[in-house]
């Protein structure tokens, strides 16, 4: 299969005057109140090959690679992953037919290396189809492999839509790379996500950060991320929620490339969107995961307390730990926002040691 | 002394009488009788701004409370700074009046007051107020005078008031006769002082005053003492039990039940028949009405209370003696001194803060401003066990290890309204107690049984309320007193001292070393858990304190509910007075919205429900005994352990497989979460069903070889019920055959006939003619003889019934008549029973004499009993035929698909206000029974067929839907309406309740109203209450939708009662389930007639034009807004047409059908 660059999207084909409804993605979930939810896909590929060109990611994928990428839109950052990386394989899961015209044209000129499945990304079910079907073979990592390096052969790609559901779909991912579930089975995969505000500043939270959550936390703890196109609005909004008291607001990862205000890539909302690749870290085995929620999940239910206060959510007695946790170095005057993923991992371990320690509880894992 | 009592009782409840009415929201207590009469509108208190210190005599407000615990604690700055506020915002209210004399009654009786600066005081509140000064408040100034004024000084002040008494054109005489306050001394000294003559008074007032020996008649105790009753002693029914093999339940529920029900078989010298032998009950009952007495007082006498009561001696002797589980009682102790400790900082604390608001008037809201006087009404020892106690009583229903990882914790919301509650309790005992001691109050049980006995505390403390002539009783009558916010923020406050408190030991073997140390931990901690959904508090124990406990708290945690009676019960007289002897029942079960009780004591009081009095009582008058051969049979299945039809099994085994980690496809976990959720839902659901199996058992157990009765009860519909829970006949299958009448009743020509017909309907066979019938059971008569014979060995022919417990008791019965070679003398025992066809539809065709719609429901006479589910499925299916043959592809899907059984549901139910959703769900349910259709077009398929029935319906009962149409309009529209007087306030809530009459005088009004929600802040968390008292708007939806299905409900309901007087007349015995009416065998002809009789004349009374004028009386100048009259196409006059609000008028009814009503009297499939 010999391999031919395709043409560069032009902005006039891409443009949301060219569809239907073009953000209305249609939802996983059938239930009447699950209205379809909207998602701007790029429109700009210029900013998407120059954002490329910055990861210098290319090096670490051979040439077996297979992308998965979902809700690809009008096909712009396909065709810039595609002639970027030359995979060997490109699945595109789209399920709005709006976009099925311009995507079988440019699967036409792939010779089958990139292929269009009209199916809907949101459900987890669709990606046990395609392995099913054989569409998705990739190999898996070992334990071994995985401390070693990345996974070489399989990368994700995604525009979230907005609000709830977005939020929900990136902090699923980030939960099931960390916890090997979902394409994580395969080993450390890479994902690449245009985020919109809400997820984006939600998962990109540090310590000192009033709306800290779980998931930005596992983020930190077990996900590196690296913020390939900024966007200044994102940044400002993230910045807002950032306690003036803490000295912590250094750690938002700085992005590779900022686009410049004025410059709309996403259709059809122009709202600032950020493009953050997450790579799960190597398993830390000595590290029990359900645990590990268990304390993020009660410190952070009130997580404006001092640490040695909120303790007691953890579990009757819970505050005897106090001195084995400053021993640990944790400050337990911080309040649970402040604690960097370090810290809580330090207090699982622990907890985890504590004989005292309450059985889990059934309803988490 | 009687006389002066009785006098003083007069005028306090003249007094009190004028309270209750003017107090209470709803002033409309109407004519319910006669819709001819005037009605008086229905006229709420509206929510005022400032609801914390509006009096409101349902409902203790917050500052109300605050001020009376002021009160109790003799702060007297503050209380009267409070009562200052609270006047202000209750101008002219004369409800004032008891808090102000509760303010002067307390700082006379402190001593400690200023005689001018108190009378200054009182008359600035009495200014604010806007109000004059009675007599009472006059009689504690004269106390007032008396006490701090001398003889030499000439006693100015007292004379001053007298002056301006009589210048307010008040009698002196007046101030003396408030015989509660002063006492005869006091009264005749004044009457020195002011030279009264003496002449001028009347005999009796000399004799009130206390100047002559007053002497009273003799108040001869006449004693109808039943000697009769003692000297022929009936011997208790020996009995022996069956053996019932117990189940392991948590709490020891089962056991408490067993407890009572012991007493059922107490040999008779240890009987209190002495104490039974004042009620007018036949001598022959006395042993059984002793009984009952023993049962019903260990029935609820609560355990909790003994315990609590076992353990308060505990921690107040401290270490000395010490219960069984000396491990548990020593940490208690512990935590116990601890708390103390921490209580009694907490009052300095509160007491310092008091300071600071005295001297600045400091906002009464802050949280220990607040809660501070409540908490300093209790001593900090009291305060200390009682937090202790409570806390350990909801932890204790966790009670094994397995149960606590599976549970959530206690809510937080939930414990700390039960702390703040038993600090409430603890003080009205104590009150109750010190009332008891000075002699001042009179209770009929010692005080011990009062504190053990909820029922009997509501009672004294009721008594105490109202017992206003003693010296402290002018509170609120209302039977809660301390309001839930009050509960709410004293719990947290007690819990979050708890909390610090509560440390254990505990003894673990360190990892890396391998020794055995301890440590101290807390044994709570207060954790956030999403429980439905929403994230809520709780706290949760440690594992190892329920271990601890476990052993410990094996005490009973729920009331043994009421069990069946041993006696006739008490016939209703009243609306609290009838069925259990020896507790309180009202005569209406409600929930949360009390307003129709007002109406139905006023109609009680008018007495205009004498009939449903009457039918009530005969209801209960019918005498029940247990079946023995299904008994017997249930009790095999029951110990084999095995599940059979209802019966569920012993054990249930889960098998949940593994936790999927690291899943491919991460709905393997959703799946799995879901499954392991079925799983503990299934398990539990056997267990919970199992415990009540063997509860109903353990009942029937202890009744075997006893004839036994079911006080009855009313829902706000005027729907029947047994008071006793558990095993009666209003129950499933399996409690209807366990189940007979005690008196048989020989089956006479016909009796074998309907014994057949009977078990006929109990296997579905209903709807063909009687013949055929009775030609089933003949047809099967061997296998009925082996269902006899071998019910759980042979082929087991009666499980395959409907209904087979049921059976099996028919069964039974007709086999022994037949073997007994002379079926006519055989003597029968089992009911048979007549259930009306589609009850509901056959009361609308009454309603609209609809011809077709009555031939259809069997009021009109057939050869053979029409089916309505029939007739609705062929109309749909010749529908389907209609469209399919038009080309509608869903149309000739389901054709075929379409019987009897897919429609019946949605019939059934359709008059009772089944909604589009409810109908539908019914239907998808039904079509999934078949399995023929794939599941992703059931829901497709379901809506279509759901608008084909009920349109189907709608053409069959047409008549019925616009009944239905009218009934819910009406309501619609009186929701939406409001008192004239309302609308020129500028008034917008809704507020008007839908309120009817039956035709038997029962007064019904729709409960349904949007209660409000409030957050409070405690320092523990934030805790969301609901407040159920408050005048909260109506739902003019919930009231429109069910009020069509509601009243015919109210229609059937009356049926009942009528038929059931016309068979007490007859001396028939009948019982009944709703629209399934029982009957002996012998008398089923009868009670047919019956029956059939009080059908005719219910609805010869035109009903609807009598509903239409109650309503236009009731409503009469109600407003409703305009938008809402154009859209039901009232008639608007045209100098209404540019106001906002017109008036409401009740729409046209519907007009009537041709059906002759007394073809009923000759439809032989009426009840079939």
């Amino acid at each position: 299969m010999s391999f031919r660059l395709l043409p560069k999207r032009k902005y006039d084909d891409v443009k949301a005057g060219n569809f239907i409804n073009p953000g209305r993605v249609p939802l996983a979930k059938s239930s009447r109140r699950d209205k379809p939810q909207t998602s701007s896909y790029l429109i700009n590929q210029d900013l998407m090959d120059k954002a490329l060109e910055a990861s210098n990611l290319r090096q670490q994928y051979n040439p077996n690679l297979t992308i998965v990428e979902m809700a690809p839109g009008a096909g712009v950052m396909s065709t810039s992953l595609y002639n970027y990386f030359q995979p060997k394989n490109h699945i595109l899961l789209e399920s709005r037919d709006t976009f099925f015209d311009p995507l079988r044209k440019l699967s036409s000129q792939t010779n089958g290396r990139m292929q269009l499945i009209e199916k809907e990304g949101f459900k987890w079910n669709t990606y046990s189809e395609l392995i099913e079907s054989r569409i998705l073979q990739v190999t898996r990592q070992s334990e071994a492999e995985q401390a070693v390096s990345t996974h070489r052969e399989l990368l994700f790609a995604a525009h979230i839509p907005i609000q709830y559901y977005g939020l929900l779909f990136t902090s699923q991912v980030v939960e099931y790379l960390a916890s090997r579930d979902w394409l994580g089975y395969y080993g450390r995969v890479r994902v690449l996500l245009w985020l919109p505000r809400s997820p984006a500043i939600t998962i990109l939270t540090s310590r000192g950060f009033r709306n800290r959550s779980m998931t930005a936390v596992r983020r930190e703890a077990f996900i590196d991320t690296r913020v390939i196109v900024g966007s200044q609005s994102i940044h400002d909004g993230l910045m807002k929620r950032c306690s003036s008291k803490s000295k912590y607001s250094h750690d938002v990862p700085k992005p590779l490339i900022q686009p410049p205000d004025d410059l709309e890539f996403m259709e059809p909302l122009h709202d600032g969107h950020i493009l953050v690749e997450l790579t799960s870290k190597p398993l830390d085995n000595s590290l029990s995961l359900s645990l590990f929620t268990q304390v993020i999940k009660s410190l952070l239910y009130t997580s404006r307390g001092k640490l040695k206060d909120s303790l007691e959510r953890l579990g009757a007695g819970a505050t005897n730990l106090i001195p084995a946790i400053q021993d640990a170095g944790v400050d337990v005057e911080l309040p649970s926002f402040c604690l960097s993923a370090e810290d809580f991992k330090t207090i699982t371990r622990i907890y985890e040691k504590w004989p005292l320690r309450d059985p889990l509880k059934n309803d988490e894992f | 002394m009687y006389f002066q009592r009785q006098l003083q009782r007069c005028l306090l409840r003249i007094r009190f009488h004028k309270v209750n009415v003017d107090g209470r929201r709803l002033i409309q207590t109407g004519p319910l009788q006669s819709v001819e009469e005037n009605v008086n509108v229905y006229k709420p208190i509206l929510p005022s701004k400032k609801y914390e210190f509006k009096i409101n005599t349902d409902q203790k407000s917050e500052m109300v409370s605050l001020y009376e615990a002021c009160v109790f604690t003799n702060d007297f700055v503050r209380s009267a700074q409070l009562l200052g506020r609270i006047a202000g915002y209750n101008a002219t209210d004369e409800n004032m009046y008891p808090y102000i004399e509760l303010y002067l009654r307390h700082l006379i009786s402190s001593g400690d007051f200023m005689l001018d600066s108190m009378i200054r005081t009182t008359r600035a509140i009495l200014k604010k107020s806007k109000l004059a000064g009675n007599s009472q408040i006059y009689a504690y100034y004269f106390q007032a005078a008396l006490l701090k004024e001398s003889e030499e000084s000439g006693y100015p002040v007292l004379k001053r008031i007298a002056v301006e008494w009589r210048y307010r054109k008040g009698k002196v005489i007046d101030i003396l006769s408030q015989t509660s306050i002063l006492s005869s001394e006091q009264i005749q000294k004044i009457i020195r002082i002011l030279n009264i003559p003496l002449e001028t008074l009347s005999n009796s007032q000399l004799a009130l005053f206390g100047f002559q020996p007053s002497n009273p008649t003799e108040i001869n105790t006449v004693k109808s003492t039943v000697e009769e009753g003692r000297s022929q002693p009936v011997t208790v029914p020996s009995t022996e039990h069956a053996y019932i093999d117990k189940i392991k339940s948590k709490g020891m529920r089962l056991s408490a039940l067993l407890k009572s029900l012991n007493n059922i078989s107490v040999s008779p010298e240890n009987l209190p028949v002495d104490e039974v032998s004042l009620e007018k009950v036949p001598s022959s009952e006395l042993v059984n009405l002793a009984r009952q007495k023993l049962l019903e007082k260990s029935a609820i006498a609560s355990a909790i209370d003994l315990w609590k009561a076992e353990y308060e001696d505990t921690f107040q002797r401290g270490g000395g003696a010490l219960p069984k589980n000396k491990e548990a009682s020593a940490l208690f102790y512990e935590w116990y001194t601890e708390l103390k400790e921490m209580f009694n900082q907490e009052n300095k604390r509160l007491d310092s803060f008091y300071h600071r608001i005295e001297t600045n008037a400091g906002n009464p809201y802050i949280a220990e401003g607040f809660c501070g006087p409540f908490l300093k009404l209790l001593k900090t020892e009291k305060l200390a066990a009682l937090t202790i106690i409570e806390v350990i009583r909801s932890i204790s229903s966790i009670s094994t290890q397995e149960e606590a990882e599976e549970t959530h914790g206690v809510l937080i919301s939930r414990l700390t309204d039960a702390v703040g509650r038993s600090f409430e309790r603890e003080f009205l005992s104590e009150r109750l107690q010190e009332e008891e001691r000075e002699g001042k109050l009179r209770i009929r049980d010692n005080l011990k049984f009062v504190f053990n006995n909820p029922r009997a505390f509501r009672a004294a403390v009721k008594e105490l309320r109202r017992n206003a002539d003693e010296n402290d009783g002018k509170w609120k009558h209302a039977l809660e007193s301390w309001p839930r916010y009050v509960t709410t923020k004293i719990g947290a406050i007690a819990i979050s001292l708890f909390l610090q408190a509560a440390k254990m030991d505990i003894k673990f073997k360190r990892p890396d070393t391998g020794d055995i140390t301890k440590e101290s931990v807390s044994a709570f901690a207060h954790t956030y858990q999403y429980i439905h959904g929403r994230k809520s508090g709780v706290l949760r124990p440690r594992v190892e304190l329920l271990k601890l406990i476990a052993s410990e708290f094996q005490n009973p945690l729920i009331h043994p509910q009421m069990l069946p009676m041993l006696v006739r019960p008490k016939p209703w007289v009243q609306w609290d007075k009838g069925g259990y002897y020896y507790s309180r029942e009202s005569i209406i079960r409600l929930k949360g919205c009390t307003e129709q009780l007002d109406y139905i004591k006023e109609a009680s009081h008018k007495g205009h429900l004498k009939k449903i009095y009457n039918a009530l009582s005969a209801l209960g008058d019918v005498d029940w005994r247990i079946n023995r051969f299904t008994f017997d049979v249930i009790v095999k299945i029951w110990n084999s352990g095995e599940g059979m039809l209802s019966i569920p099994p012993k054990n249930v085994e889960v098998n949940l497989p593994p936790y999927p980690k690291q899943a491919l496809n991460p709905n393997d976990r959703v799946s799995w979460y879901s499954l392991r959720d079925k799983l503990s839902r299934e398990k539990a659901t056997a267990h919970s069903q199992r415990c009540d199996f063997n509860y109903k058992l353990e009942i029937a157990n202890s009744y075997l070889n006893e004839k036994f009765y079911f006080p009855h009860n009313m829902d706000f519909r005027g729907r029947v019920y047994p008071i006793s829970a558990h095993l009666h006949h209003v129950n499933n299958d399996f409690c209807r055959g366990l189940l007979e009448f005690a008196e048989g009743k020989p089956l006479g020509p016909n009796g074998l006939n309907w014994l057949k017909v009977h078990l006929a309907n109990l296997f579905g066979i209903s709807k063909v003619d009687y013949a055929s019938r009775q030609k089933f059971v003949d047809d099967n008569i061997a296998e009925l003889f082996d269902s006899y014979d071998h019910p759980l060995e042979g082929r087991k022919w009666w499980a395959s019934a409907e209904d087979p417990f049921q059976a099996l008791a028919a069964i039974a019965e007709i086999a022994r008549a037949i073997r007994s070679g002379n079926p006519e003398s055989y003597v029968c025992h089992v009911p048979v029973q007549q259930d009306g066809t589609c009850n509901g539809l056959q009361h609308y065709a009454a309603l609209g004499r609809d011809p077709d719609g009555a031939h259809e429901v069997n009021l009109s006479p057939n050869d053979r009993p029409k089916d309505v589910y029939d007739a609705v499925a062929k109309i749909v299916i010749s529908r389907l035929e209609q469209e399919s043959a038009k080309g509608d592809e869903v149309a000739s899907v389901l054709k075929d698909k379409i019987d009897r059984s897919v429609v019946k549901p949605t019939v059934m139910t359709n008059v009772y206000g089944v909604t589009y959703v409810g109908a539908k769900n019914q239907i998808i349910s039904q079509l999934e029974k078949r399995g023929d259709i794939p599941k992703d077009m059931l829901n497709n398929y379901s809506s279509y067929l759901t608008k084909m029935v009920f349109r189907a319906l709608r053409s069959l009962f047409e008549r019925a839907h616009e009944i239905q149409d009218w009934l819910s309009t009406c309501s619609y529209l009186i929701s939406n309406s409001l008192p004239a007087e309302f609308v020129k306030q500028g008034h917008k809530d809704k507020l008007t309740p839908t309120i009817w009459t039956t035709p038997l005088g029962f007064p019904i009004i729709q409960p349904y109203r949007n209660f409000k929600k409030r957050q409070v802040q405690t320092n523990l968390q934030s805790v969301c209450i609901e407040d159920r008292d408050r005048v909260a708007s109506v739902e003019p939806r919930k009231q429109a939708a069910a009020f069509p299905p509601n009243f015919v409900h109210s229609l059937d309901a009356t049926h009942l009662f009528m038929t059931c007087l016309k068979a007490k007349e007859a001396d028939i015995t009948f019982a009944s389930v709703h629209d399934s009416y029982w009957t002996h065998a012998c008398d089923v002809e009868q009670l047919g007639n019956l029956l059939r009789q009080a059908f005719v004349e219910l609805h010869s009374q035109k009903i609807m034009e009598k509903l239409r004028n109650e309503f236009r009386k009731r409503y009469k100048n109600f407003m409703i807004p305009k938008e809402i009259a154009r859209r039901y196409d009232l008639f608007i006059s045209s100098e209404d047409s540019d106001k906002k609000w017109v008036p409401l008028k009740i729409p046209l009814l519907p007009s009537q059908g041709t059906f002759d009503l007394t073809k009923v009297l000759e439809s032989k499939y009426f009840f079939s």
